[in-house]
């Protein structure tokens, strides 16, 4: 039942014209490294790998991938109206989360992911920017499950979901999380950049690391689970409209 | 459960305002009166969004067969069937769809098809995708055999390959209704399901309903269109404004819609004589002479289209124009709120 959600809700999402704009969107980065490579820009290459992926696709491309993919993956439904036919199934609330989840996540996971590996690559894989990177990719890609949650859960308790998630995106984590250091705790974009610190070999990132392994960790538990369940119960009280 | 039960649809509440007691004895004989085995119960529903209210204390019942629920737009048809497809929480009282309650309770839908009046249908999807993803959803063993099952009942093979971005209003609905009854659910419940549709598919569609009601199955549909009505519905609850203005056999709402006095203008060579022609007429009950025209009052509506032309010759006088005054549906809606 899960992958019958999870099927056709990737295949909704693809089929918009959204999915271009996020292919775009990814490739910018890629577009960046090649530019990088190109002009064989002097420094540390691992250090300059490691800014340029947390300022570009971290702090950037990931939450609005995210927050895109998020709150359309229900939230679309339920806005144009479509979820009726979901939603008039004998099929339990979580369920039709899990399915949400499963299709709106890995993709957000997939293409950041890949944008990640192959900006990083092309500024330096042979200089020795591979591990870096991939720890980036891997943080990334449980960030967008962390965003991803968040934003399907948000798109269903109400219809503003995506201008609330750039709200949090860019003034949030952009401008309060940089100001008051006690807002990190509340930060995906923190417990990112923490598990990547933590499977960094290289100690770049942990350099300028927010919040320790177990913190983020814990976090990022809590926020995947809350959110989840929160999402379950909005949709098991959410009332449609069929018409008039 | 089936055929039509006299005085077993009953409006929640009187339509005249009665002292508080009355209109709670009145109620409590309602729910009294409606029969524990029916599909669809709702006791003393209403729902109100903040100071509007959509549904005014409704208390009824359906069974096999199929019901029509008719009323203007924006009377609370969409609302009320909302509440009975678990759709909207009523703000009081109880909706219960085969004995369970409809609200917050999904496996419910296993008996359960609805065809909503919204036209959106995701386009990417072919109209067999659509059944098939609804007999998956329902958890059916085989579900591309329901699937195209379902598509032959609507008579949708020839498009069912094309996707439903492609399809034209009416095959749009008959693609809905396809996905609603891929399961063969006992009870159906339309919003609306003749809009858009051609006289043909119309036809078909009515056909169909009254086969699946046949089998025994519970169907609820709405309309606006008193016609539509007229040719499905053996039973019928008239909604206006929120309230139940009349529910029971629809021949005998019929009756009650013929029989309300009928205003009609008339402007003739002589409105004095001919009016008073008239008035020693038993079909006619109050005539009002204004300038130029004058109004009749009459209970019998067909009676009085056969004696006019006859007492205009008998009384050698021209007739100019005649119109029947309150003859929109909304008139007739308001009459059987006030009865």
């Amino acid at each position: 039942m899960i992958g019958t959600i999870a099927g056709v809700t990737l295949r909704a999402l693809l089929a918009r014209r959204r999915a271009l704009l996020m292919l775009l969107l990814v490739a910018a980065p890629v577009a960046l490294g090649l530019l990088a490579r190109l002009r064989g820009l002097p420094g540390d290459p691992i250090e300059r790998a490691a800014n340029t992926l947390e300022t570009t696709i971290v702090r950037t491309v990931l939450p609005l991938v995210a927050v895109v993919f998020g709150t359309s993956a229900i939230g679309a439904e339920l806005e144009d109206g479509t979820a009726i036919y979901l939603l008039t199934k004998p099929v339990a609330r979580w369920r039709i989360v899990a399915g949400k989840l499963l299709a709106a996540a890995p993709i957000t996971a997939l293409l950041v992911s890949a944008s990640v590996l192959a900006t990083g690559l092309l500024i330096g894989g042979e200089r020795g920017t591979a591990p870096v990177t991939l720890a980036i990719a891997v943080a990334s890609a449980i960030g967008a499950l962390l965003y991803v949650s968040v934003f399907i859960a948000l798109s269903i308790l109400t219809s503003r979901a995506l201008i609330i998630g750039f709200i949090y995106v860019l003034l949030w984590e952009g401008l309060l999380a940089g100001l008051f250091e006690g807002t990190r705790v509340l930060s995906i974009r923190e417990y990112t950049m923490s598990i990547a610190a933590a499977l960094d070999p290289s100690g770049v990132i942990a350099e300028n690391a927010p919040l320790g392994l177990a913190t983020a960790v814990v976090a990022s538990a809590l926020v995947l689970v809350g959110s989840f369940l929160l999402a379950s119960r909005w949709l098991s009280t959410k009332e449609l409209t069929g018409g008039d | 459960m089936s055929g039509p039960i006299p005085g077993w649809v009953r409006p929640g509440g009187p339509a005249t305002p009665l002292p508080d007691q009355a209109a709670a004895a009145a109620a409590e004989a309602a729910l009294e009166a409606l029969p524990a085995d029916a599909a669809i119960r709702l006791e003393r529903v209403s729902r109100w969004y903040g100071n509007v209210v959509a549904v005014n204390d409704m208390t009824f019942a359906v069974g096999a067969g199929v019901t029509g629920l008719l009323g203007p737009n924006g009377a609370g048809k969409s609302t009320l069937l909302g509440m009975v497809a678990g759709l909207l929480a009523p703000s009081a009282g109880r909706v219960t769809l085969l004995g369970h309650a409809a609200w917050r309770n999904p496996a419910v839908y296993a008996k359960v098809g609805l065809v909503p009046e919204r036209e959106a249908v995701p386009p990417y999807l072919t109209g067999f995708e659509f059944a098939r993803l609804a007999a998956r959803l329902q958890g059916m063993p085989e579900p591309d055999a329901a699937a195209r099952k379902a598509i032959a009942t609507v008579d949708l093979e020839d498009a069912a390959g094309r996707s439903i971005g492609t399809y034209s209003k009416g095959m749009r609905q008959r693609a809905k209704l396809a996905a609603a009854l891929v399961h063969e659910p006992p009870v159906l419940l339309l919003d609306e399901p003749f809009n858009g549709m051609d006289p043909r598919q119309r036809l078909h569609m009515m056909a169909l309903l009254r086969t699946m009601a046949a089998e025994g199955r519970t169907i609820l549909f709405s309309s606006h269109i008193l016609e539509e009505v007229e040719r499905l519905a053996e039973r019928v609850l008239v909604v206006y404004a929120g309230r139940l203005a009349a529910s029971g056999d629809f021949r005998e709402i019929r009756r009650l819609m013929t029989d309300r006095p009928h205003t009609f203008t008339i402007s003739s060579s002589d409105d004095r004589r001919l009016a008073g022609a008239l008035m020693g007429e038993a079909e006619v009950f109050g005539v009002e002479l204004s300038d130029g025209w004058f109004s009749v009052r009459t209970v019998d509506y067909a009676g009085f289209t056969r004696l006019l032309p006859r007492a205009a010759r008998d009384a050698a006088v021209s007739l100019f124009e005649v119109q029947p005054a309150d003859e929109s549906l909304e008139r007739v809606f308001e009459y059987l709120v006030r009865r």
